[in-house]
C-alpha cells in the first residue's frame, strides 16, 4: 500500500511510477483504491485519479473493481449513515488480485481519512495484509508526522519516501535518514521538487477558464507559472525571460506584450482576457510559432484566480509520467521499495 | 539590386484596363519608363496599348523586373513563372500575407524567391521609384520630383504623403522604396545598395522595427552616405500600435536609438525633421570652422544664437579684416557674429556682407537669415547665395514675398527654412554626422571562455564575473550555520550575508540581506535569513561575503535586445537610480573610447570626479569593468540580462558587490 501523510503529496505519482517500473520489469501489475471521493465529469461519477491511473497503467479491471467505493454525497453525511463496507472492499480486492503479480493499493487522501468508519489506510492495510510505504511532503515537521504515522501503522510501515525536497534542505536528508532508522523506518528516497511535475496541463487551464482557442496547441503543454503582462513590453520582457514554461495573461488589445511574449521561448501559451481578439497579424505569428492563444471572457484578476484553482494539482499524464518514472528511478531505491512492499 | 532599379524590361503582372485598379495605375505610372514594358494577364491581348501575355513565361524577350499585383494566393505561381523565365527582381504589391496573419503564404513566396535567387520587394507594399529613368513602379497618385534624397519607408501611406508635401517644397528624390512586409529585402539591403548609388546623396528612412539589428549597425557604419531615420513605436502606446500594425516588435527604443548613435545614423523626431536634416545633409556632409549668421533682422538672429548654443554648435570668431570691412559696410550694425546689417539693408549691402563673411577662414558655414523688409530684394540675395563659394543654409523667413527666392535656392539644392531654430537644428545633424566614428578598436582580455560557460551553466554567476577579471569580494555559500561560520572566519569580519535563491529577486525588500555582521552574529543571522526566505521556497543557502568599504556606487548592466544584441548600460547606483534615470547605453562590443563616453555622458560623472575637495574615483577601473562586461556578454550568448549593482568605486580600483543574471 502506498499511503501519505498529507493530501496532494505525490502519492498517485509514485503509484504510477512504480507501476510503470514494475511493468518494465515484466510484472503483471494491478491497481486498487479502496475508496475515493467522487466527482462528476460530464454525466458520470468518477474518482478522477483512479480513472487516470488505470488508463496510464493500462489495467484491465473495471473501474468499479479498482475503486469499489466512490462517495457521491458530502463526505460527512456519508460517514454518518454508512454501514459495514469492508466486505465490499475485500471482495473487490480479491478480484483485482486475480492473475496479478503485484497490486498497488493507493491510500485515501491522507492516511487518517476513513478512520471514523473503519476504512483508514491502517485498517485497510491490516484487513488486506499489506506493507505500507508512506509518501511525505517534506517540511519542518516531517519527522513528527512520520513518528505519528509509525505509531498508527506499526510494523507494516517499513519505508518512507520524502517528496518536494528543495535547496539547502537537502543537507538534512542524511540526518533524517538516521533518525528514521532509529524508529525502524527506512528512507527509501528523497525526491526533489520538480516544477515540471507540479505544472498544470494547458487543457486543464482552458477547462477552468471556459476559454476558447484562437490558436490551437500542437500538444497539451505543461504550464509551470502564470505571469501577468502589464506595464510596457520592455519591462514585461525581463519577467518573461525569468520564467519557466509560463502562460502569460494579458489583454487582447496589448499587441506589444503579445508579440514580445511570442518571442520568448519560455512562454508556452498566451491567455487573452476580456474577450478581446488581437489583430490577425498577431494571431498569424502565434500560429507560425505554434504557440497556443486562449481567449477568455474574464478580467485579469478573475482569470489568474481561476487558474490558481487548478495550479499545483496537475494530473499525472503525458510527458509528466515519463519524467516521474525517470525521477523515481534516480532518487528512490526502487529495489528496496519493491522488496519491502511485496511480502 | 541593379535589376530592381535599372531594369531594361519590365512586366506588370495583373495589368488591367479597368480604371482605378492597382494593375491599371501601375501601367500608367510606368508610362514614362525608358525601357521595354509588357503587360501580363490571361484575360487580355492588349492593355493600355501594351502587348499583354497570359503569363510571364509567354513574353518572348528577356524580362528584368516583374511588378506583381495579383491576388495573394496567385503570387506563388507567378513567382514560379518568373523564376523559370529568369526574372531576378520582383516587386510584390499584392497584400494578403503576414499582415493578415497568413504567414504560411509569405514563407512560401520567400522560399520560391530563394530557390530562383529572386530579389523581392514587399509584399504588401506601394512599390519602388527611380526618378532617373522614369521607373515608377508604384500605385501612388502623386509623382515625385527628381532629387538627391533616397527614401526608404516601412509605411507606403507615408511615402505618398511625403512625395506630395516634398513637391510643394521643391524637394526631390533619387530613389523611393516602400518596404512592405520586408519578407526578403529590408532596409539593410537598400542602404547597402544606395551607399554607392551615384544619384543619392542622403538616405531618409522610416522604420517601425528593425529585425536585423546587428546587420543594420554594420551596414550603417560602412554606408558612404548620411542616413537620417525616424523610428516609431518608441513609447508603450507606439509599440502597441506597431505590433498591431505589422505584427513586428517595436523592440527596445533605447537599443535602436543607441544603434543609430553608434553607427552614425542621424535620428529625426518628426517627418519635418526627416526632410530638414536630409535636405541639408544632401549637400553639406560636414564643415570646418564655425557658423556665421548674416541677417537683416535682430530678433531672428537672437533666436538663432540661442539655438546655436542649445545644440552645442560653435560660432565662428571673425578675422580682424572681416570685422573691419563689415564695419565699413554697416557702421551701425553688429559686425561680430551674428552679423546684423540692419533692417534698412538692401540686397547689395546684404550681399556684400555675405561675400566678406564667406572669405573669412574661420567660417565653415553661413546661415543667411532674411526677413521681407521693404528694402530687400530676396531674389537678388538668393542669386548671390547660390554663387557663394561656401556652404550656405537659407532662412528666408516669410511666405509669399520670398516664393521666388526660395525657388532659386531649392533649384540649386540649397536648404531653406522659415524658422531659424529648425535651420540650426538641421546644422546640428551635420555636426553629428561629421563626428561619427569611423574606426573602432576592441580590446580583448584573456579569459577561459569554456570555463566561464561551465560556471554559467552551474548558476555560479559571481564566479563567471570573476573569471572575466571583474573584482568581486571574497565569498562562500553556506548551507548550514557551521558552514556559515567557517566561511566567515576564513574571509574575515565584518561580513555581509544574503539569501541565495533563484526565486528571490529583491533580496533586500524581504529582509534577506544582512550587512556588517560580526562573528557573534553569524549564526543568528543565518537562521533569520532562512526563516524569512522560507515562504518563497527554493532556498539554496546563504551567501557570506566580505563586507567591502563603501565607495561611489555605480551600476553596469546589460539587456539583450532580440534585434541589436547586448545593450550595455552604465549609471550611478543607489536607490534613486530609477527616479533620475541618469544612465547611458552602448551596444556591445564597445571600444575603450565608447566606454569612456558612456561614463562621461551621465550627469553624475561629476560625482566620480570628486565634488568639493573629494579625491577623484578610479574611472579607469570602471572603464575596465564595462569593457570586460562587453566581452563577457559577447562571449556568453546565454546571458539574457545582467545587472552588476552596486559596484563600489574607490580612489584606486573597484569591486562588484552584487551580481544578477538571467539566462
Amino acid at each position: 500500500m502506498i499511503s501519505s501523510i498529507d493530501a496532494f503529496s505525490g502519492k498517485s505519482s509514485l503509484v504510477i511510477a512504480l507501476g510503470k517500473i514494475l511493468q518494465e520489469r515484466g510484472y503483471k501489475v494491478g491497481y486498487f483504491k479502496p475508496f475515493g471521493i467522487g466527482k462528476y465529469i460530464g454525466k458520470e461519477l468518477v474518482e478522477e485519479d483512479v480513472s487516470g491511473i488505470a488508463s496510464i497503467l493500462k489495467v484491465e479491471d473495471s473501474l468499479e473493481k479498482i475503486c469499489p467505493l466512490v462517495i457521491d454525497i458530502p463526505y460527512l453525511e456519508f460517514e454518518m449513515n454508512v454501514g459495514n463496507l469492508k466486505k465490499r472492499i475485500l471482495e473487490a480486492y480479491k478480484k483485482v488480485r486475480e492473475g496479478k503479480d503485484v497490486v498497488l493499493v493507493e491510500g485515501a487522501l491522507s492516511y487518517e481519512i476513513g478512520k471514523f468508519i473503519g476504512l483508514s489506510d491502517d485498517e485497510i492495510a491490516r484487513e488486506l495484509n499489506l506493507n505500507v510505504v508512506m509518501v511525505a511532503k517534506f517540511d519542518e515537521f516531517v519527522l513528527d508526522k512520520i513518528a505519528m504515522a509509525k505509531q498508527v501503522f506499526g510494523d507494516r510501515l517499513k519505508q518512507v519516501v520524502l517528496n518536494f525536497v528543495s535547496g539547502y534542505m537537502e543537507r538534512y536528508i542524511n540526518d533524517i535518514s538516521e533518525k528514521l532508522a532509529k524508529m525502524d523506518v527506512e528512507l527509501a528516497g528523497a525526491i526533489p521538487k520538480d516544477p515540471f511535475l507540479s505544472g498544470t496541463f494547458l487543457s486543464d487551464i482552458v477547462d477552468v477558464l471556459n476559454g476558447i482557442y484562437l490558436v490551437k496547441p500542437k500538444e497539451d503543454v505543461i504550464i509551470e507559472q502564470i505571469l501577468v503582462g502589464a506595464l510596457t513590453a520592455q519591462s514585461a520582457l525581463e519577467h518573461f525571460r525569468r520564467c519557466r514554461n509560463c502562460a502569460v495573461v494579458t489583454g487582447g488589445d496589448r499587441s506589444d506584450i503579445i508579440v514580445t511574449a511570442l518571442d520568448v521561448p519560455n512562454v508556452k501559451c498566451l491567455i487573452l482576457t476580456g474577450n478581446l481578439e488581437p489583430p490577425s497579424v498577431v494571431l498569424g505569428i502565434a500560429r507560425s510559432r505554434g504557440i497556443p492563444i486562449i481567449l477568455v471572457p474574464y478580467d485579469t484578476l478573475t482569470t489568474v484566480s481561476l487558474v490558481n484553482r487548478v495550479a499545483g494539482k496537475g494530473k499525472m499524464k503525458g510527458k509528466k509520467v515519463e519524467r516521474m518514472v525517470e525521477i523515481v528511478k534516480k532518487y528512490v531505491n526502487v529495489d528496496e521499495l519493491i522488496r519491502s512492499l511485496c511480502v | 539590386m541593379e535589376k530592381l532599379f535599372n531594369p531594361k524590361a519590365i512586366a506588370v503582372v495583373g495589368a488591367t484596363p479597368k480604371e482605378g485598379k492597382v494593375g491599371n495605375i501601375l501601367l500608367k505610372n510606368l508610362s514614362e519608363f525608358k525601357g521595354k514594358m509588357y503587360a501580363v494577364n490571361p484575360k487580355y491581348k492588349e492593355v493600355l496599348g501594351f502587348e499583354c501575355y497570359p503569363s510571364v513565361k509567354d513574353i518572348p524577350e528577356v524580362v528584368d523586373l516583374a511588378v506583381i499585383a495579383v491576388p495573394a494566393k496567385a503570387v506563388p505561381r507567378v513567382l514560379e513563372d518568373c523564376g523559370e523565365k529568369g526574372v531576378r527582381a520582383v516587386v510584390i504589391i499584392s497584400a494578403g500575407f503576414r499582415e493578415v496573419g497568413n504567414y504560411k503564404l509569405e514563407m512560401e513566396i520567400v522560399e520560391v524567391c530563394k530557390r530562383y535567387e529572386i530579389e523581392m520587394v514587399g509584399p504588401n507594399c506601394l512599390g519602388i521609384i527611380n526618378t532617373s529613368n522614369g521607373l515608377n513602379a508604384t500605385f501612388s497618385g502623386v509623382k515625385p520630383l527628381k532629387g538627391k534624397i533616397a527614401l526608404i519607408s516601412q509605411s507606403g501611406a507615408l511615402i505618398v504623403a511625403m512625395i506630395d508635401w516634398a513637391t510643394v517644397n521643391n524637394i526631390g528624390f533619387s530613389k523611393i522604396v516602400s518596404l512592405g512586409n520586408k519578407a526578403l529585402l529590408n532596409e539593410c539591403d537598400f542602404i547597402k545598395y544606395l551607399s554607392s548609388d551615384d544619384e543619392t546623396e542622403v538616405i531618409a528612412l522610416y522604420v517601425e522595427g528593425i529585425e536585423e539589428g546587428r546587420r543594420f549597425i554594420e551596414i550603417a557604419e560602412k554606408c558612404k552616405k548620411p542616413i537620417v531615420a525616424i523610428k516609431s513605436g518608441k513609447t508603450s502606446a507606439g509599440a502597441k500600435a506597431v505590433s498591431s500594425h505589422t505584427g513586428s516588435l517595436a523592440g527596445s527604443y533605447e537599443a535602436c536609438r543607441t544603434a543609430f548613435r553608434q553607427s552614425g545614423v542621424v535620428e529625426a523626431e518628426s517627418v519635418e525633421e526627416l526632410f530638414d536634416f536630409s535636405t541639408v545633409l544632401s549637400y553639406i556632409k560636414g564643415f570646418r570652422g564655425g557658423i556665421a549668421i548674416v541677417t537683416n533682422s535682430g530678433g531672428p538672429a537672437v533666436i538663432a544664437s540661442d539655438a546655436v548654443e542649445k545644440y552645442s554648435l560653435n560660432f565662428a570668431s571673425f578675422e580682424r579684416e572681416t570685422v573691419d570691412i563689415l564695419r565699413s559696410i554697416a557702421p551701425y550694425g553688429n559686425v561680430y557674429n551674428p552679423v546684423d546689417v540692419l533692417g534698412d539693408a538692401d540686397a547689395e549691402r546684404f550681399c556684400r556682407a555675405l561675400d566678406v563673411v564667406s572669405k573669412d577662414r574661420n567660417v565653415g558655414l553661413i546661415l543667411a537669415i532674411i526677413t521681407p523688409t521693404a528694402t530687400i530684394d530676396g531674389i537678388k540675395v538668393a542669386k548671390k547665395i547660390v554663387r557663394i563659394n561656401k556652404k550656405v543654409v537659407g532662412c528666408f523667413m516669410g511666405g509669399k514675398e520670398f516664393e521666388g527666392a526660395v525657388k532659386i535656392l531649392r533649384e540649386k539644392g540649397i536648404a531653406n527654412f522659415n524658422d531659424p531654430i529648425r535651420a540650426v537644428k538641421a546644422l546640428s545633424s551635420v555636426r553629428f554626422y561629421s563626428r561619427r566614428k569611423k574606426e573602432r578598436e576592441f580590446v580583448r582580455f584573456d579569459v577561459d571562455v569554456k570555463k566561464a560557460k561551465e560556471l554559467l551553466k552551474k548558476g555560479l554567476y559571481f564566479e563567471v564575473v570573476k573569471e572575466y577579471g571583474i573584482p568581486v569580494p571574497p565569498y562562500g555559500i553556506a548551507r548550514s550555520a557551521e558552514e556559515a561560520l567557517k566561511i566567515a572566519n576564513k574571509i574575515g569580519y565584518p561580513v555581509a550575508m544574503k539569501v541565495f535563491s533563484p526565486k528571490i529577486i529583491h533580496k533586500t525588500d524581504v529582509g534577506c540581506v544582512k550587512l556588517n555582521i560580526t562573528r557573534n552574529e553569524v549564526i543568528k543571522n543565518f537562521y533569520e535569513i532562512l526563516k524569512r526566505a522560507e515562504e518563497f521556497g527554493d532556498v539554496e543557502g546563504v551567501m557570506i561575503q566580505k563586507m567591502m568599504p563603501t565607495g561611489k556606487e555605480v551600476i553596469v548592466g546589460m539587456k539583450r535586445d532580440s534585434s541589436f544584441g547586448p545593450l550595455i548600460m552604465f549609471g550611478m547606483g543607489g536607490i534613486y537610480v530609477e527616479v533620475f534615470r541618469d544612465v547611458s547605453f552602448r551596444i556591445a562590443p564597445i571600444s575603450r573610447e565608447d566606454a569612456e563616453e558612456m561614463i562621461k555622458e551621465v550627469k553624475a560623472y561629476r560625482i566620480l570626479q570628486g565634488v568639493r575637495g573629494e579625491k577623484p574615483s578610479d574611472v579607469n577601473a570602471v572603464i575596465d569593468v564595462i569593457l570586460r562586461v562587453s566581452q563577457m556578454v559577447m562571449d556568453l550568448n546565454e546571458i539574457l540580462e545582467l545587472d552588476i549593482n552596486p559596484i563600489f568605486v574607490y580612489e584606486k580600483g573597484c569591486c562588484a558587490v552584487d551580481v544578477k543574471v538571467i539566462v
